[in-house]
């Protein structure tokens, strides 16, 4: 029954909150007046249509470009990563930070980092060994929902 | 576990409520599932239902011993219930066991009430066994007309033992529970955190209300505006349904709506409450006095 077969997750919950998001290099960043952040980050086309795009004027040098202003909580996700701190000590602070339930931190924080992840506004690093990390050991359980 | 652990918070959900450490959370909900969880990882896990029937606590040994569709099944065994566990009444029949995983072992315990009928699985996971013996003893699965009917992630409500949970909604930010008996409903509604939603709606509660959609257009201004920012509403309204039984009626009925909403500035919460044929006005009040936050400190911060 090869057709039904349920994935199985790449990793676990556990490994996963321990990776640690690192902004990309090509992301330019800014602040708006009311101190929100304004992310510029290159958008990533097919060839073809990158080819088609020249043919019709585009300037050959200027690669396209998208804009993403943040929201306040999605500015403070943002300003906490440090890409030294893990996506487990990213939700910590934003409880901290915003008094939300802990559960709905982790959903908030780690459903924001798939978003901007899928964008390539941030990479994932694995989790580092070391006296820091929380690795290690494996989680069974729930899913994020 | 640290001091914060020894503190207690209620936990109510499904018709089964527990006392639990003020460090636990609330994970995962379903209907008649409960999972809850310590610095991100599960601590202990519950099912309960309503058995129709007789109850065989053999077949349910047995049936929990299968290997699952996820992988192996676990090493169950049965054992005698620990000594410092408390006394059931003989209305409760009770049945222990201890499994081990692949990664994690437990001890799993199953309940049935011969009054209500009703059988509870719970597994506690072993980094929950220190708490095991003041959780199993605060086990209640009746309603107590003075204690919450709903104490889940951050809030608390207590509703007349007749209204029945009929739909939820868990998404980060805002949470809503429906209960009805009959042709009432009443609605619950909890956002967070409240001073980043108020600054989207210029701090009006009003101008929050109507862009999440629970105030109709023709709704009359609020009824109430009290200095601690509480907001109610109150209307009429006719739906479809009302009309078409008008017809087969001689007196028409048009729904009663009230709606109440403030401000839990301590917790950086937004509650609201909506009553739908309540005619009652004292239950709606009751309703709003009892639903709240559950009051704790930050505990989560020492987890893990």
């Amino acid at each position: 029954m090869g057709l039904f077969k349920k994935k199985t997750p790449q990793m676990t919950r556990d490994e996963a909150l321990a990776c640690v998001p690192v902004k990309s290099a090509v992301v330019a960043e800014s602040r708006t007046g009311d101190g929100m952040i304004r992310l510029r980050y290159p958008l990533v086309v097919k060839p073809w249509i990158a080819e088609l795009a020249r043919r019709f004027g585009g300037r050959p040098d200027a690669a396209p470009s998208r804009q993403l202003e943040l929201d306040e909580l999605g500015s403070l996700t943002w300003d906490l990563i440090d890409g030294d701190r893990s996506v487990k000590g990213i939700v910590r602070h934003f409880i901290q930070q915003t008094r939300v339930h802990p559960k709905e931190a982790e959903v908030a924080v780690t459903r924001f980092l798939r978003e901007l992840g899928r964008r390539g506004i941030v990479g994932m690093a694995p989790a580092r060994t070391g006296p820091n990390s929380f690795g290690g050991k494996r989680l069974e359980g729930n899913t994020i929902r | 576990m640290n001091r914060s652990v020894q503190e207690l918070q209620p936990f109510v959900w499904s018709g089964i409520a527990l006392a639990i450490p003020a460090a636990w959370e609330t994970g995962e909900l379903d209907d008649g599932y409960a999972l809850l969880e310590y610095g991100f990882r599960p601590v202990l896990e519950l099912k309960t239902a309503i058995i129709r029937g007789r109850f065989s606590f053999k077949r349910h040994l047995k049936q929990l011993a299968k290997a699952g569709k996820h992988g192996p099944a676990p090493h169950i065994e049965a054992v005698q219930p620990p000594p410092e566990w408390p006394v059931f009444p003989s209305t409760i029949q009770l049945e222990t066991f201890t499994w081990q995983g692949k990664r994690t072992s437990g001890l799993g315990l199953i309940l049935f009430c011969h009054t209500c009928q009703r059988a509870t699985l719970m597994q506690i996971y072993d980094r929950g066994l220190a708490e095991a013996p003041r959780i199993v003893a605060s086990f209640r699965d009746h309603d107590k007309p003075s204690e919450p009917s709903i104490a889940v992630y951050d809030i608390q409500a207590t509703l007349p033992a007749t209204f029945g949970l009929t739909g939820f909604q868990f998404e980060a930010g805002r949470f809503s529970l429906v209960f009805a008996r009959s042709q009432e409903t009443i609605t619950l509604w909890r956002w967070s955190p409240a001073d980043v939603m108020l600054a989207g709606c210029g701090g009006d509660l009003a101008t929050l209300v109507r862009q999440n959609g629970l105030l109709p257009d023709i709704a009359s201004p609020p009824i109430r505006r009290s200095a601690d920012n509480h907001v109610q509403w109150q209307w009429h309204r006719k739906g479809p349904r009302n009309r078409l039984r008008d017809r087969f009626r001689r007196r028409p009925h048009d729904s009663n709506h009230l709606l109440r909403i403030w401000h839990h500035r301590p917790a950086n919460r937004i509650l609201a409450v909506r009553a739908v044929n309540v005619e009652d006005l004292a239950t709606f009040d009751r309703i709003c006095c009892s639903y709240g936050i559950i009051q704790k400190e930050n505990a989560a911060n020492d987890a893990g």
